[in-house]
């Protein structure tokens, strides 16, 4: 499944992370924006694409801004930006999460 | 161990997002409609689920009034503009501060190191740039990344990989407010006593009729001062009342006599500035002295043991002027100028007021206390009867300096004790004779100065044991 739209979800407060989502065509292309990257970045993108995977997203650039968000909140605001990108509910979906 | 997290709502992951989101929006809503000023957002970062309830409400109330004093002192104007101080999700506050970011940040950094526990708070600084907004960050200030509150590492490592347990970190975080709250109670505390041993000064004076006292109707006695020089030296008081209630309040040493000796050199200030204010009147020199000890050691007393406990009271006050007769009266001979206590010891053997100190106060507590806390009707009639009770029981030194003979004390007593066997102030006759004792006292330029001081301390413990909740 492709992304409908562009959205966002999250913020830049501290412990949150910024998920922005927009249509790609070259798989799942995140750009990493953290603090803590090099110690976490590789974790940070395996919740992201295991989110989108989850969802059905195959083809997506992902715009990540960190701010030091643990795995929960990074999934959490990951099916929000999806949902919005896929015009589905404004919910999350429960059974992802 | 029991922690400040044994009650509250738990909160999901969820919960904590939509806030942020809450949150965001309002800066940017403030942000928006005041580009010119700078947005102060506070929170707490409390690690685990529970982010919210009584103890945390009134550690970042109490902690944001001391960052509200940085930004007074440092004259930066700002307006509160939103706060939810018992959302679930925590407490937060939104300032809007005229000064520039970085400026502010100076605050705030100055205020996280005002204590241990303020590290828990976290003061977002936030700018709009021409649409842009922009939230200043500790490297932008050249602050240090924050550190774990248990290993000091990078908080964001710690935080990342769930290092430490939530337990741990609750009860690290628990043992940070609780400190903290006990430190505000007992500022409290201070700040109550301070407020009440100012009302004892002007309840003091304002009572009438008082024979030998200054009092609102007439001060014949005391030519050279009436009820307006009272309220000067009572008001210029107020700071050394307050560094007497800290010093009980907050002393952490069991040497009660390093206490006292502390205070009176506090003493020795407020004594030179209540000159300055009186046109070198003594008001209040006496009631500098032993309001003085009474409240530290009131304060003293409430931070041991949480409740007004009389015998505790004297025997601290006792313990605090252990060693007043030897080192005041000791060497009179040597000295050059003798105050009238100091001079009535040496000729009369009389120890004074400070005889009364070293005892503890025996006749305020005796006499003049329950005779307080019996009586009825309103202020002015509690605090003539306890001013007759006490007068009755006192050596007092002003009056026998006045009157150059010990036999005044005699005269004196036998016009109070008409006084009392005709009802006291409560009847006719009663008041009656009090007004005629006052025009003796007038006439013959008599005084009841170490009464008054008594009276004072009376009135002071009084209040606190009426002010005290329940129970205590």
């Amino acid at each position: 499944m492709d992304v409908k739209k562009t959205a966002l979800a999250g913020t830049l407060e501290s412990s949150d992370i910024q998920i922005t989502l927009s249509q790609g065509n070259n798989g799942i292309s995140i750009d990493l924006d953290s603090s803590v990257e090099e110690l976490y970045g590789d974790q940070i993108r395996k919740v992201i694409t295991d989110t989108l995977t989850a969802y059905g997203i195959d083809n997506a650039n992902v715009k990540a801004v960190d701010k030091g968000a643990l795995d929960c909140v990074i999934k959490a605001r990951t099916m929000a930006a999806a949902q919005r990108a896929l015009d589905t509910a404004d919910q999350p979906d429960w059974e992802v999460f | 161990m029991q922690t400040i997290f044994d009650h509250g709502k738990y909160q999901d992951i969820i919960a904590v997002l939509q806030n942020k989101d809450e949150r965001v929006a309002v800066q940017n809503q403030l942000l928006k409609c005041n580009p010119s000023m700078t947005v102060v957002a506070a929170k707490l970062n409390i690690p685990g689920p529970i982010k919210n309830n009584s103890e945390i409400e009134s550690f970042f109330a109490a902690g944001l009034s001391k960052f509200e004093e940085i930004l007074l002192e440092t004259g930066f104007n700002f307006i509160c503009k939103k706060e939810w101080l018992d959302k679930d999700t925590g407490p937060e506050r939104f300032y809007l501060v005229q000064a520039s970011a970085i400026e502010i940040k100076a605050c705030t950094s100055r205020f996280e190191e005002l204590k241990p526990s303020y590290r828990l708070f976290d003061l977002d600084v936030l700018t709009n740039n021409n649409g842009v907004i922009k939230v200043l960050s500790r490297s932008d200030a050249d602050q240090p990344a924050r550190k774990c509150l248990i290993c000091g590492r990078p908080a964001k490592e710690c935080g990342r990989s769930r290092r430490h347990s939530v337990e741990d970190l609750q009860r690290k975080v628990s043992i940070l407010i609780s400190t903290n709250l006990l430190q505000c109670e007992k500022e409290k505390m201070a700040n109550w006593l301070t407020q009440l041993a100012l009302q004892a000064l002007l309840y003091e004076v304002s009572a009438w009729p008082k024979p030998g006292l200054v009092d609102p109707v007439e001060h014949g006695a005391h030519l050279d001062m009436d009820i307006f020089t009272f309220i000067n030296s009572s008001v210029s008081l107020r700071n050394y009342l307050h560094q007497a209630a800290l010093i009980g309040t907050m002393s952490r040493s069991d040497d009660l006599s390093l206490l006292f000796e502390e205070l009176r050199e506090y003493g020795k200030r407020a004594e030179k500035k209540m000159f300055s204010v009186t046109d070198n009147v003594n008001t209040h020199k006496g009631a500098i002295f032993s309001l003085g000890v009474i409240v530290t050691a009131v304060g003293y007393s409430l931070q041991h043991l949480q409740k007004f406990d009389p015998d505790n009271i004297q025997t601290i006050i006792k313990h605090m002027l252990v060693n007043l007769i030897n080192d005041d009266l000791k060497h009179l001979e040597q000295k050059e100028y003798l105050t009238a206590g100091e001079k009535q010891y040496l000729k009369y053997g009389l120890s004074g007021i400070r005889g009364e100190a070293h005892a503890g106060y025996p006749t305020v507590f005796k006499y003049g206390l329950p005779t307080l806390l019996t009586s009825v009707g309103d202020w002015n009639s509690r605090i003539l009867m306890t001013f007759l009770e006490l007068a009755l029981h006192i050596e007092d030194s002003t009056l026998i300096k006045r009157a150059g003979t010990l036999t005044i004390q005699q005269w004196k007593n036998k016009e109070i004790k008409e006084c009392l066997s005709l009802g006291g102030i409560e009847t006719e006759a009663g008041w009656k004779k009090l007004n005629e004792i006052e025009k003796k006292f007038s006439q013959q330029n008599l005084s009841l100065g170490g009464t008054a001081d008594l009276l004072i301390v009376t009135i002071f413990l009084g209040l606190v044991k009426e002010g005290m909740p329940d129970g205590f």
